[in-house]
């Protein structure tokens, strides 16, 4: 056994709890990211079994889940077979099918954390949870509070154990029930080791003790983590350690058994009862169970990798030439719910070209809305922007909603709000549930910055510098990122007249979830700004000319024009549409009918998965349906999400134009053509499985555990402190996706496919660790398609291995409204039952 | 008219009854049910306001019909529509029509939309009941509903720890309101020296007589209805149950604890308003409850941090404001308050979630960090002690628990000496000897001592069920000391002459029958799960619905909950427990043996709805799914 867990280094251990915490930030900013990201730096399957013997949790789908999956079909004999052929030989195989899908199995997961402190009950009957968290809970989100209490935690700015000490110090009432724990508080002289002492009393036992104390309530732990280390995350600044924190609750703990057993009646755990010290991350028992789960969830996987790639094989046999005339280019986000949009906007019409690119548009900055007092961070997570950017005269103004004032909740004001206006709560109720309408109460995707606002893009002045961001960028800034995405997405030749910049956001009522709807590469928010930023670099004369001089020419016709789609309420706008030349202008008037229909056909699609909405409804109806669901408070499934995802393709649209992939691959525009020896590539494939990854695996987690990784159903949550969500008045934080945005998703790994050589490709990947990192340890599945031979390579422990598909048969359709009125909803939100809302790989006809 | 006054009971029945047909995953028709439930009783509400009010606010009666009378003793079930009924039916069939339409969406595909429909109706059926009721006895069965429906309703999601344990904290509480409305009822009735209806008690003229008599009487009764309203209206000390009510979805939250439910206290003040309304003491006292409530509950609801739980002790403050206006006899006021306040509450908890986007928004343009020198200025000591107290909730949890729990689980923990063998022979011996003297007609060779022997009976039947109540291990053996428990309540009630032979056999029979079923879940869940202890929470509903089922309404049979034998019986104990009958002569005994029977019955209840929870709620303990943690 690895005893250096049981040897107590305080430093250590707090850094092993920080990094083992949920770090998901204040819920305002969502982002996604890797639920187990602490134990990325293993392999997928060892890690996700790793935590769960620790942690307890559920890390795949059921074992009758599976096995009824399999029954479905949604798990393929032939691939199953093939799967247990290559990891256990072919004479095993009937061995373990048989296994797989019989054989009885205790899976009864008894977790590692909890052992140490469950003591207390078992020796002094004493549930400290129930007596110390209730409290803990109620202080600790006081003090972070936003602003939702109307008294504020007083005297912040000492930091949290000092300003709860003055408090203390000022009143005659305690928040201690015994004597000695508030002297001990007060005097201020301990360490975590001295209270460890008292409490648990051998040294070899205090590491897991706090890992136990820490993950009764992770939520909250982790929130405080995440506080600590970024404390620019909230707007009402505070100040906490997680040090601070364990000191507080051991007091607490301290003080609940003083009260409830007498000061001297008790001794400190190890001193009751022989405990002999474990390490909670000691390795793992190799169980079949676990060899089983593996192979089912292979299984699962590759049945549908399987499919996607004979899709793509059969697609390039009928292969045609496309023409080089296009009406109009749309850049999109790679985001997975653009998917069905660009399907259908190359539908409507026929000549133009979509790409995909991260929706921050190449272009990072922060920015400061007009009034604003804060900097909002436009681009992914993981960059740290240098660039200010400032709007200016906008004409919408900051509008108040009249009954969510808190004067409701004082003694007078609460009189006369209830007796006068008590009853306009209820007209409103009235008029939303039949008449829902957008409201300053409901998150507008639109609203993020004022349509015609003026945005300090160029930089007019070198020494223009706020708060160490410089405002706006120089000529050269902006030519280099033009170059960047445009090269990146292959788009270097046969531009349109007009090129336009599609960002998305995502509106939604009664949501505190919302900024994970939003576009996950601008750190959770609408990307409209980007969008109207990109535009207004690439039409910027001074970089057009500088671009020239670089041997980069874009026509002086071509024209950018920035945009957003709204992925809850299916309604686009467009920025800046003075600056259309005459001739443009009429473009973009029949260009705008090609994306209203595809906006209509879109709807349409994600329809077919509401309840509320009749699929085969005139299709006004359904926009109107679509559009109320965004603003409506009893909606709880504004839009679905992310929920689904399991494909990233990197490559040309050739590569899948044709192919109906359900909303399911996020979609990153690249010509390898351009790129032989993958310079570009490298900075297109970098922040995928950052973004993508992170996103899956989020999903993932939240599918398969959604009570322990995920936040539960969203019915009961209560808003705490502005900061996150629990339920009832005493819960923890709930960190993590509801299940109301997880109910639609297959639980599998994301399945990246890059068109290039494979060589070309381990060279790239392997050139940054961090990238290799992700791919290495199987959390995100690589498969090269060669541009020109088509061949499939699979990278497996870090080498690419050729991949031939089974089976050729790959279903299509000739009438796109028939096929989705066709398409049946799910029954229950049971896996079984749920994934047959979601379509296999067609080939659309016609 | 009058004898319209039936469908506002008839409707919800039928839609409950209804309700329960469709197949789980038939949203549309259960919502369709549900739906027309509420309409038509909202309908039905409207036409009969309109009618009163054309009618010169006349109100409407109905005695339907009887089902036990002996004596002064005559149990009706009685209808009634006064102005009181008509703003709560009208506020509670509106809101009740808008949260059902609210859930369809929202709750949609939860996997128990089927269940939360049927306890909406379930509600209503109670609440209708409550506020329609003609007399006391009707009264207190929907008020019993109305705790019951509460505790499937907070603990809906039921399978995580929290909601299951406070929705035991809640259902206790509304309990004891249950017992001491049971009480107060009594008294009423020895009072009155008959059944009163609602009519009889408005015409104050008619019980001068009475109330000359028997003046204690009419000065205790009011302060027991108060102790009753004030739990269900959550005013001090019993405020804290209210935020932890809102644990089920955010609709049934709203409607119920922001508005209906918690509201009803207030109804109940204004219904027995005759008795209290010229008494000036007990109107002082109420004006000063209803203000230092709503007090306390502001300097609560300034420190919550989460958005619940602030409205709940906003709304709390409300009420109490209300219970000054009707102690100044603001009636009209105090209805049009109420009506206010629970459509703000409502509304406010239904947009709850949305108060995320709408106050982060505002501060990324209106932030100011807040200046907190009000706090240590000259009287910063007294502003720290309001914070911290106000933080701990005025440590008002904790005083509950210790005022009305902890000295019977000390109680019952005392006479853990009834745990041992020979007890049990004892305990078996007396009533087995007790049953033979009484079926075989010799009880009344006692007769001029039964009073004592009637009390003995019932003390040791409170004994008992205190024993279950504080039993931790063995659920077989707390269940069987509830059964014992009430086959000595048979035996006290029969000893006196309460019950004659086949009405204590009614009651009988209900003991057996739901004690032999509860039992036979108990041996079920023992051989499937080899579970049977009470010591944490077992989850085995996630397995095994049907026996939990089973097993919660023998739990709730054998307690006496309305329409089963066992109540019936009761029901008929208790308004015979009278001044009149033999044991008159010691004057002691008629005011303890009812107030012991009334113990008896609380923790009965309690401890059933425990026994259920613990081995079948709470998070699973067999883990192969995902089960939620313990604190979230």
């Amino acid at each position: 056994m690895d005893t250096s867990f049981n040897i107590y280094d305080e430093k250590n251990i707090i850094h092993q709890l920080k990094h083992y915490l949920p770090t998901q930030t204040p819920i305002k900013d969502f982002i996604h990211h890797n639920t187990l990201h602490a134990f990325q730096d293993m392999k997928f399957y060892d890690a996700i079994f790793k935590a769960s013997k620790i942690f307890g949790y559920q890390v795949t789908l059921e074992l009758d889940d599976f096995r009824g999956l399999y029954k479905l079909g949604r798990i393929k004999e032939d691939i199953l077979d093939r799967i247990i052929l290559n990891k256990k030989g072919a004479n095993s195989l009937s061995e373990w099918k048989e296994k797989l899908l019989n054989k009885e199995y205790d899976d009864i997961n008894i977790a590692r954390i909890g052992r140490l402190r469950a003591y207390w009950k078992i020796g002094y009957n004493i549930n400290l949870d129930d007596r110390v968290h209730p409290l803990l809970f109620r202080i600790l989100c006081s003090y972070l509070d936003q602003g939702i209490s109307l008294w504020h935690f007083p005297k912040i700015e000492l930091g949290f154990i000092e300003a709860i000490r003055t408090l203390e110090k000022n009143s005659t009432i305690s928040f201690f029930k015994s004597k000695r724990a508030r002297q001990i508080f007060l005097d201020g002289n301990y360490s975590v080791k001295e209270l460890l002492n008292m409490l648990v009393g051998d040294e070899k036992l205090y590491s897991e003790y706090l890992f136990d104390q820490q993950f009764a309530h992770h939520g909250w732990s982790g929130m405080v983590s995440t506080v600590e280390d970024m404390p620019e995350t909230l707007l009402y600044k505070k100040q906490i350690s997680l040090q601070e924190m364990i000191i507080f609750e051991l007091i607490l703990e301290i003080d609940n058994i003083d009260s409830e057993l007498g000061t001297t009646e008790w001794l400190p755990l190890s001193k009751k009862h022989k405990i002999l010290p474990v390490n909670l991350f000691d390795s793992i028992p190799d169980t079949e169970l676990k060899e089983v789960f593996i192979l089912w969830q292979d299984a699962f996987e590759w049945s549908y990798y399987n499919e996607i790639l004979t899709g793509i094989s059969h697609l390039k046999s009928n292969d045609t030439e496309e023409s080089s005339e296009k009406s109009f280019q749309a850049v999109f986000c790679i985001d997975e719910r653009e998917c069905s949009i660009r399907r259908y906007v190359e539908m409507a019409d026929t000549n133009c070209e979509t790409l995909g690119c991260p929706g921050f548009f190449g272009v990072e900055f922060y920015f400061l809305p007009e009034n604003g007092k804060f900097y909002e961070k436009l681009c992914p997570a993981p960059v740290t922007p240098k660039f200010l950017i400032k709007e200016t005269e906008t004409s919408e103004e900051h509008k108040k909603e009249f009954l969510y004032t808190k004067r409701t909740h004082s003694f007078f004001g609460g009189f006369f709000h209830s007796v006068i206006f008590g009853y306009w709560a209820g007209i409103k109720l009235f008029l939303n549930l039949f008449r829902p309408k957008m409201s300053p109460a409901i998150s507008n995707a639109f609203s993020h910055m004022g349509k015609d606002s003026v945005l300090s893009i160029e930089n007019k002045n070198i020494a223009d510098i706020e708060n160490g961001l410089q405002v706006g960028f120089s000529l050269k800034e902006m030519a280099d990122r033009v170059e960047g995405l445009l090269k990146g997405i292959g788009l270097v030749k046969d531009f349109a007249s007009i090129i336009y910049l599609l960002s998305h956001g995502s509106s939604s009522a009664n949501n505190p979830h919302h900024g994970a709807h939003d576009c996950g590469a601008c750190s959770g928010r609408p990307g409209a700004t980007n969008a109207r930023v990109f535009a207004f670099m690439a039409n910027h004369a001074g970089v057009r000319e500088l671009l020239m001089q670089r041997g980069f020419h874009i026509p002086v016709s071509t024209q950018f024009i920035g945009g957003m789609h709204d992925t809850a309420s299916d309604l686009m706008d467009f920025f800046d549409l003075d600056i259309l030349s005459e001739s443009n202008a009429k473009y973009h008037e029949q260009n705008w009918h090609s994306f209203e229909k595809a906006l209509d056909m879109n709807a349409k699609e994600r329809s077919r998965r509401f309840a509320s909405i009749d699929t085969s409804a005139d299709i006004r109806k359904i926009r109107r349906a679509i559009e109320a669901r965004s603003v409506s408070l009893f909606e709880p499934r504004p839009e679905l999400g992310h929920g689904t995802n399991a494909l990233c393709i990197v490559g040309r649209r050739k590569l899948t134009k044709g192919l109906f992939l359900d909303r399911r691959a996020f979609m990153n525009s690249y010509d390898y053509s351009i790129d032989p020896d993958g310079k570009l590539l490298l900075g297109v494939i970098k922040p995928l499985p950052i973004v993508c990854g992170g996103i899956n695996l989020e999903y993932y987690f939240s599918r398969v555990d959604n009570q322990k990784f995920g936040a539960g159903t969203k019915l009961p949550h209560n808003v705490m402190g502005l900061i996150g969500v629990a339920n009832s008045s005493d819960g923890d934080l709930r960190p993590g996706l509801p299940l109301q945005m997880i109910e639609v998703h297959d639980p599998i790994r994301l399945l990246m496919i890059v068109e290039h050589d494979h060589q070309v490709i381990l060279k790239t990947i392997q050139s940054v660790p961090d990238l290799h990192e992700w791919f290495k340890n199987e959390w995100v599945h690589l498969v090269s398609v060669h541009p020109e031979t088509g061949e499939y390579h699979y990278l497996q422990d870090e080498v690419f291995l050729p991949y031939q598909t089974l089976g050729d048969k790959v279903p299509s359709f000739d009438d796109i409204h028939e096929f989705i009125e066709a398409a049946k909803e799910m029954e229950t939100n049971h896996i079984i039952h749920a994934t047959q809302e979601n379509l296999p790989i067609h080939i659309i006809k016609n | 008219m009058d004898q319209y006054l039936i469908n506002f009971i008839i409707i919800p029945l039928l839609g409950l009854l209804i309700s329960l047909i469709p197949n789980k995953t038939k949203e549309a028709q259960i919502y369709f049910i549900s739906l027309i439930t509420l309409l038509l009783q909202l309908s039905g509400t409207l036409l009969f306001s309109l009618i009163f009010l054309l009618n010169h606010r006349v109100p409407f009666y109905i005695q339907l019909f009887s089902y036990y009378h002996k004596g002064h003793s005559n149990l009706t079930f009685e209808l009634f529509f006064d102005g009181v009924t008509m703003i709560y039916g009208i506020v509670s069939s509106i809101l009740g029509v808008f949260i059902i339409i609210f859930s369809k969406y929202y709750m949609h595909r939860d996997r128990g939309y089927k269940r939360f429909f049927n306890n909406i109706i379930f509600f209503f059926l109670g609440l209708n009941l409550v506020i329609f009721s003609g007399n006391f006895e009707t009264l207190f069965i929907g008020w019993e509903v109305l705790g019951i429906s509460s505790f499937f309703l907070i603990g809906y999601y039921r399978l995580r720890y929290l909601p299951v344990k406070n929705a035991m904290k809640v259902v206790s509480l509304y309990r004891f309101s249950d017992m001491s409305l049971l009480i107060a009822v009594w008294l009423c009735h020895l009072a009155f020296d008959k059944n009163i209806n609602f009519i009889d008690l408005n015409n104050t003229s008619g019980w001068a007589e009475q109330l000359a008599q028997n003046p204690t009487y009419f000065y205790l009764i009011p302060f027991i209805f108060l102790t009753v309203a004030s739990i269900k209206s959550a005013q001090l000390p019993f405020s804290s149950w209210l935020p932890r009510a809102m644990e089920g979805p955010t609709t049934s939250t709203a409607i119920f604890y922001g508005s209906l439910s918690v509201h009803i206290g207030l109804f109940l003040l204004l219904r027995v308003e005759p008795l209290w309304s010229d008494k000036i003491t007990f109107r002082i006292f109420l004006a000063f409850l209803g203000l230092s409530t709503s007090l306390v509950a502001t300097s609560i609801a300034s420190v919550q941090s989460s958005v619940k739980t602030q409205i709940a002790y906003s709304s709390i403050a409300q009420i109490g404001i209300m219970f000054i206006e009707i102690a100044l006899g603001l009636h009209i006021l105090a209805l049009l308050h109420f009506a206010g306040n629970a459509f703000l509450r409502a509304y406010q908890l239904l947009v709850s979630p949305s108060v995320l986007h709408y106050l982060i928004h505002d501060q990324y343009y209106h932030f100011e960090t807040p200046k907190d020198r009000s706090w240590f200025g000259y009287d910063h000591k007294i502003r720290s002690s309001i914070f911290i107290l106000s933080i701990k909730e005025w440590n008002l949890d904790r005083f509950q628990f210790k005022l009305l729990w902890l000295p019977f689980k000390f109680f019952g923990n005392l006479s853990r000496f009834l745990s041992t063998r020979w007890a049990y022979i004892g305990i078996g011996l007396v009533l087995i000897t007790g049953l033979f003297f009484y079926y075989s007609g010799m009880s009344h060779y006692f007769n001029h001592n039964n009073s004592f022997i009637s009390l003995g009976f019932a003390l040791i039947s409170f004994v008992i069920v205190l024993q279950a109540f504080t039993e931790r291990k063995i659920a077989k053996r707390a269940w069987l000391y509830l059964v014992a428990g009430q086959l000595f309540i048979v035996l006290s009630t029969g000893f006196n002459g309460t019950l004659n032979f086949i009405e204590s056999f009614i009651y009988l029979s209900g003991v057996i029958l739901s004690g032999s079923v509860g039992y036979y879940c108990l041996d079920r869940m023992r051989k499937l799960e080899n579970t049977g202890y009470l010591s944490g929470y077992g989850g085995h509903i996630y397995e095994h619905p049907k026996l939990g089922m089973a097993f919660l309404f023998s739990g709730l049979a054998l307690a006496g909950f309305p329409i089963t034998p066992t109540f019936i019986g009761l029901d008929i104990a208790f308004s015979n427990i009278h001044g009149e009958l033999i044991f008159s002569k010691i004057q002691g005994t008629q005011f303890l043996l009812p107030v012991i029977l009334a113990g008896s019955l609380l923790f009965m209840e309690i401890s059933a709805i425990r026994m259920y929870s613990r081995i079948f709620l709470g998070p699973h303990i067999k883990q192969y799914h995902p089960v939620a943690f313990r604190s979230s």
